[in-house]
């Protein structure tokens, strides 16, 4: 182990030997003062550096954001969306059930709604639920960039924007000109891993535009043995595979844009809710969706986008093909249909305004013999409607963002949010002081478990503060607090044998992010740091840990994330990668009295290395080679409340071999 | 014990590789950011240009196609500075089609496969069409900004802008690395 370590060390001392001499420029000359009086003459006597996309939008963003870029991407060797998000400050994965793996924010588990998904502006979210699910979900291959607000979005997004919206935005027809395609394998230690093909060919014509993206894969969530808390236990080589198929088609004709998504993503699954199930089950999650829009120029001050949007989901499928008595049929479908529109008027230089109104009926059916709760039929179905606006004042002080949404649901109570934000960018510095308000809307099963639900309301403070340490180091840091009233939270009563949802009392978060980034000529260097405490903010005894106030359930308080990337030479690159996490706590077993009993899991060392060329043999031929969890780390994912589900394996040491092939069109 | 062994090789991996590569010279480049420059060339560009049948109560109007890092720096130079006493307002654009009104066109060399399907629309608006990818004068561009050993310079398609009726200083002729006459 301790040889192997050093190893590690070794290699990237010889690593990065070579890469010594970077040319050297001139010191910035874009002060405030001087260089926007410079002539053409002047200009072209300046030595420039290659642009740092991330640090240009986010530091004058009024939001915590984090960018992903395509090279990042690429160079990171990521397997999947939750690859790329482990390494994001505060983003954790959790179990929820039935094999399903869910995303966590800042310590507060955010699964069932309180955090969007985007892609290419359309939201993934499913809505009896309101869930995402990771795991060999979302394919990364076609990606331009990801812009990730971590912190609440509800003021522009929504009721399912509360603690954080991941936006992905893929290749624009102009920027894939040609097409690509991908074949990646990956082999854990004592099983294949993932296998996934991807092809996406897109081009811009004078008024036509198209793209279109093919994603499937097959992956397993372990090779371990999942042991439950009454010593049963099964392979998960064999019984947790993660199938996902995507296709993203977008077009353009003028002005007129059409975007259509069909996501079909499957988990096998023994452990079902606690116990370990005698069969594999395979829960299905199905989505289609398409959506129509258009830019109106009214002048060139003013755009208004109207769209209309029809979506159409299965999710958490189960409808009976391994049939025994072990686990239930569910079989509902959701269909929402949206129309609304979006203006974005820029009276003068300094002044940007976006207002909005949305409205969407939503229809769940139940497919098979079942009937809802609180209607008594096989329909259950509502109305909603926004209305949302958002100013940002640019002064010669500080930059002023201020917004509001006016949420209208027939069946539950209406939601006010407002934000407020000061924003001010300097040449080597910036500071951030923002207040949100957001909401988390119950769902179809929300309402339909208990029609007196109501929304959950959250309060957010964040305080952020950048500064520019040398002309190409940046080190950020920020402070939130974060609130959150009457949380909707899922109880089962084991003397009733009945289950629904409540709107408990308060739970939240405090901590502190840092974020150190160093991009130079051969490439980057990002660390971040993040700590957490729900001391004082978490009143649920679903989410506590006994005797550790500022822990919650499965939710490590720190974690250290570090992402870097070197380029040798035109074709070769190495990125090492590692994500540190604190000891966490969660439930371990279960007493006589069918309470949970609370442990702590170790923590977690997660090296990653990836080697990549491009241009091999022929132009436009890449390879990568990854091995993720070098140290072979027993990595698992625990459930962030008590209900009864023992820690789920995650894989062991996986390498993954890539090869792409990306043609353009002259 | 190996929970004191990982904390240890933890610290010493995120302590002593960045320490590794600060030994190692890693001298970094930090010349003045690419896309400022280059916003400031495009404002720039515009003094060397006859904008006098613009109507009197329009703006200046730069457009960028697709979204590239240079929008924010023109933003920056729009909130500074005027052309010809007009306010400048920065446009970005995904479709030829939007392009009426403006009167510079920016397109970033991710997307300069677009350059072509703009050619006639240019002509007719009598828009100066400025790019960064090699050989986009052959496609229809009036100035193409290359880097030249970390500095920018520009070519210029003089004998298009002559044929297209737009007229220029010769002291922009001057200040190019390149003419297409």
């Amino acid at each position: 182990m301790k040889s192997r370590f050093y190893l590690i060390i070794v290699f990237c001392h010889l690593l990065f030997s070579p890469a010594t001499a970077q040319p050297t420029g001139t010191d910035s000359v874009r002060t405030e003062k001087n260089f926007y009086e410079l002539t053409l003459e002047q200009l072209m006597g300046l030595e420039v550096s290659v642009a740092s996309r991330q640090s240009l939008t986010t530091r004058e963003s009024p939001g915590i954001v984090t960018l992903i870029t395509e090279e990042e991407i690429k160079s990171s060797g990521a397997r999947d969306l939750m690859d790329l998000l482990r390494m994001v400050p505060g983003f954790e994965f959790c179990v929820d059930v039935e094999g399903v793996v869910g995303l966590a924010v800042r310590g507060n588990w955010a699964h069932e709604g309180k955090a969007m998904l985007l892609i290419d502006g359309i939201e993934m979210n499913e809505n009896l639920y309101s869930t995402l699910q990771f795991g060999n979900h979302y394919p990364i291959h076609n990606i331009r960039r990801i812009e990730i607000i971590r912190g609440p979005g509800s003021a522009i997004y929504g009721g399912n924007a509360e603690y954080a919206v991941i936006n992905i935005i893929s290749k624009t027809p102009a920027e894939l000109n040609g097409g690509q395609a991908n074949f990646t394998y990956g082999r854990m230690l004592t099983a294949s891993g993932l296998q996934s093909a991807s092809v996406a060919a897109g081009n811009q014509y004078k008024n036509f535009g198209f793209s279109a993206a093919l994603n499937t894969a097959t992956a397993i969530r372990s090779d371990r043995q999942y042991t439950d808390f009454w010593n049963s236990s099964y392979d998960m080589a064999d019984h947790s595979d993660l199938r996902a198929t995507h296709l993203n088609i977008g077009m353009q004709y003028k002005k007129l844009k059409f975007r259509g998504i069909i996501d079909k993503y499957t988990v096998d699954t023994r452990d079902n809710y606690d116990k370990v199930l005698e069969k594999t089950y395979r829960v299905r999650f199905d989505t289609y969706i398409g959506e129509l829009s258009r830019d109106i120029t009214i002048s060139p001050r003013l755009v208004i986008t109207p769209k209309a949007n029809l979506k159409y989901q299965l999710p958490w499928k189960y409808n009976g093909e391994v049939y025994n008595y072990e686990m239930l049929i569910f079989y509902t479908s959701s269909s929402r249909y949206t129309g609304g529109f979006i203006t974005n008027w820029n009276p003068n230089a300094k002044l940007n305004i976006i207002g909005g109104a949305e409205y969407f009926y939503d229809r769940a059916c139940q497919q098979a013999d079942a009937l809802f709760n609180s209607t008594g039929t096989q329909i259950l179905d509502y109305n909603n409607t926004s209305v949302f606006a958002q100013a940002i004042l640019k002064t010669k002080i500080v930059d002023i963002t201020t917004g509001a949404r006016y949420n209208y649901n027939d069946r539950y109570a209406a939601s006010f949010v407002p934000r407020l934000s000061f924003t001010r960018a300097f040449d080597k510095m910036h500071f951030k002081l923002l207040y949100s308000e957001a909401y988390k809307a119950p769902n179809t099963q929300n309402i339909d478990l208990n029609p007196d639900i109501e929304p959950e309301h959250t309060t957010v403070i964040e305080l952020e503060a950048g500064v520019k340490l040398f002309s190409t180091i940046y080190l950020t840091g920020n402070l939130y607090d974060i609130t959150t009233i009457d949380p909707i939270l899922y109880f089962y009563d084991i003397n009733t044998d009945q289950d629904g949802y409540r709107n408990a009392t308060r739970t939240g978060t405090k901590g502190v992010e840092l974020d150190l980034q160093w991009k130079f000529h051969r490439g980057y260097f990002d660390i971040t740091y993040e700590y957490y405490s729900a001391a004082g903010k978490n009143s649920l005894y679903e989410f506590e840990v006994p005797g550790h106030k500022e822990s919650l359930l499965a939710i490590p308080n720190h974690e250290i994330t570090l992402s870097s990337n070197l380029r040798i030479g035109k074709k070769f690159s190495v990125s090492p990668s590692i994500n540190i996490q604190s000891k966490r706590y969660g439930v371990t077993g279960i007493d006589a009295f069918e309470e949970p009993v609370i442990g702590s899991y170790d923590a977690l060392y997660l090296f990653h290395l990836t080697i990549r060329a491009e241009d091999i043999l022929i132009n436009g031929l890449s390879s990568g080679i990854s091995l993720f969890n070098i140290l072979d780390e027993h990595q698992s994912f625990l459930q962030p409340y008590k209900g009864g589900h023992a820690a789920l394996p995650g894989a062991s040491r996986e390498l993954v071999v890539s090869i792409t092939y990306r043609f353009t069109k002259k | 014990m190996k929970i004191f062994n990982k904390i240890r090789n933890g610290i010493v991996l995120v302590l002593f590789v960045p320490a590794i590569l600060i030994l190692h010279g890693f001298t970094t480049s930090s010349g003045t950011d690419e896309n400022a420059v280059k916003a400031m060339f495009i404002y720039n560009f515009s003094k060397y240009f006859d904008w006098s049948d613009m109507e009197s109560g329009d703006d200046f109007v730069i457009a960028v196609y697709g979204q590239s890092a240079i929008v924010k720096y023109l933003d920056e130079i729009a909130q500074r500075k005027t052309v010809n006493e007009k306010s400048i307002l920065i446009r970005v654009i995904s479709s030829p089609e939007e392009i009426r009104g403006c009167q510079m066109l920016f397109i970033p060399e991710n997307v300069s496969r677009i350059i072509s399907a703009f050619q006639g629309s240019a002509t007719a608006n009598g828009l100066v069409l400025i790019t960064e990818s090699k050989g986009s004068l052959n496609k229809g561009a009036h100035i193409n900004l290359i880097n030249v050993d970390g500095k920018l310079r520009f070519e210029l398609n003089e004998s298009l802008l002559k044929s297209e009726g737009i007229k220029f200083s010769k002291g922009l002729s001057s200040l190019a690395t390149g003419n297409k006459y």
